[in-house]
């Protein structure tokens, strides 16, 4: 019954069309149809943040997503922050930081944060705090990301 | 892991008449989607599994946050969260509404989800239908074959997950009031931890003149399978000069007469809520008495 459906989307800079089953979810157009495996899916209902993306700037879920609603969008996700081989300076700080031990919600966190960093352009812990609430990991105690972030933040203020 | 939601048609209309249009053609075969931070879900959980999906995302006409006029301030039902959230025309003419968004879920769900389908899933626990009876709104339904109609909030919520909206219908604006230099408000509220819904929330809008009560609207939510007034305890307060033991008598014995039922589940009890409804107005009360007083808070 469903038909497939025709999109274009720019992804990490590049354009990929495609067709896709309308229910197709958006985290699953990425991992298995563009193979883009650095987001995760962890509770795949909206409430663990691993599968965020950026979409047309702003932080989302992509399994709160179907793809379809992407068609002439834009979107980033972890593989798309490096430039030129250097990584973004929150990349950059969750490792000095080790803000990341298995390393399941790193993406996640990243791409809510890349947004935070946006929107507070001087940002505090507080922020940081309420703006990564919507993600959870289950290993590092939070502390070491909040740093993290933190320290990106300063850096970028530079 | 989810199951996939059952496969459905997706339509992208380019506007309101072409929505309109699908919706008419399909009914309650159809659903709208917004934001999809709650339509989402429940197709995943097929809890719903729509035939044809209408999504509005192409509908920009219906993204913006204006001043009617001066007492009155309207919001197209697909603007986002986090939209209101960074109003500069909502920090100053709707701090309340401010704070409420600031206070829910998390910023990948503001970034996504809208006004309109807040109001529209009218979820017992949610935050925004008891920010709208507080603020008076009155929401603009769109049908094909019936033109415009305009429906107040309080009539609006009539069970839980349940509005007065109809198959064919789609919101369009949300009209809310603006403040005033003498209103003063409160906005409380008990979570479980977290980001997510809250247990109970309270809002109170208040007006004084010298020390009584001239008028006061207290909006619950999570209390009820809707979001309710508590307009006996509204009345019991008005023409009373305002001090901390009066409002503390009137809202413990008003709430009782009021018989609220709040609903049981793992999070609270049912007397817990009744309970924490009380605690809650009261604090409101006062936090609305304060910020009137200009003592900070
Ligand atoms: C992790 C998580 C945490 C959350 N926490 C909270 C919270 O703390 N507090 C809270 O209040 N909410 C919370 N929510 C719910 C969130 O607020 C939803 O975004 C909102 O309820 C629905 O808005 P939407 O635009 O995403 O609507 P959708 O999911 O797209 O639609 C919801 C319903 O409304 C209908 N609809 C939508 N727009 C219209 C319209 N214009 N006209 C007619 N019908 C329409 C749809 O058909 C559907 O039935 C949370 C959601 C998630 C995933
Ligand atoms: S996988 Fe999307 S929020 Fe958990
Ligand atoms: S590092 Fe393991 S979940 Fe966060």
């Amino acid at each position: 019954m469903s038909k497939k459906v025709s999109i274009t989307v720019k992804v990490n800079g590049e354009v990929f069309k495609a067709d896709v089953e309308s229910r197709m979810l958006l985290i699953d157009f990425l991992r298995d149809v563009l193979g883009l495996t650095g987001t995760k899916k962890g509770c795949d209902e909206g409430k663990c943040g691993a599968c965020t993306i950026l979409f047309n700037g702003s932080a989302v879920k992509s399994c709160l997503m179907f793809a379809v609603q992407a068609d002439g969008s834009e979107i980033i996700t972890i593989e798309g922050l490096s430039k030129e081989g250097k990584l973004h300076p929150l990349q950059e700080e969750f490792m000095k930081n080790i803000a990341i031990q298995c390393g399941y919600c790193t993406a996640g966190m990243i791409m809510v944060a890349y947004n935070l960093l946006k929107l507070y352009p001087k940002i505090n812990e507080d922020e940081i705090r309420k703006g990564i609430s919507g993600n959870l990991c289950r290993c590092t105690g939070y502390v070491n990301i909040v740093k993290a972030i933190l320290s990106a933040a300063h850096r970028c203020e530079k | 892991m989810c199951p996939l939601p059952k496969a459905f048609e997706y339509f992208a209309p380019e506007n309101i008449n072409e929505a309109l249009d699908l919706l008419n053609r399909f009914k309650d075969k159809a659903k709208i989607l917004a934001g999809g931070q709650s339509l989402i879900p429940l197709m995943k959980y097929r809890l719903l599994s729509p035939e044809y999906v209408i999504d509005l995302r192409k509908l920009k006409d219906l993204i913006f946050i204006k001043e009617k006029d001066q007492n009155r301030i309207s919001i197209g039902a697909l603007t986002t969260y986090i939209m209101i959230e960074f109003s500069p025309l909502i920090e100053q003419k709707c701090p309340l509404l401010k704070e409420v968004t600031n206070s829910l879920s998390d910023l990948q769900v503001k970034n996504r989800g809208t006004i309109g389908g807040s109001i529209c899933h009218a979820d017992p626990a949610a935050h925004y239908p008891p920010a709208m009876l507080a603020l008076n709104a009155q929401f603009k339904l769109m049908s094909k074959e019936n033109g415009e109609r305009i429906v107040n909030a309080e009539d609006f919520f009539i069970d839980a997950y349940t509005t007065l909206i109809k198959p064919d219908e789609i919101l369009t604006e949300i009209e809310i009031d603006a403040f005033q230099n003498d209103f003063g408000w409160g906005f409380e509220y008990l979570n479980y931890g977290g980001a997510g819904y809250p247990i109970v929330i309270a809002i109170t809008i208040l007006k004084m003149r010298n020390d009584v009560c001239e008028d006061v609207r207290i909006a619950l939510g999570g209390v009820s399978l809707t979001p309710i007034r508590a307009k006996i305890i509204e009345s019991s307060l008005k023409g009373e000069k305002l001090n901390s033991e009066i409002i503390d008598k009137i809202i413990f014995e008003k709430m009782e007469e009021m018989r609220i039922n709040p609903p049981s589940d793992i999070h609270a009890s049912s007397e817990y809520r009744k309970e924490m409804a009380k605690v809650l107005t009261r604090r409101a009360i006062k936090k609305a008495l304060k910020r009137l007083k200009g003592d900070g808070v």
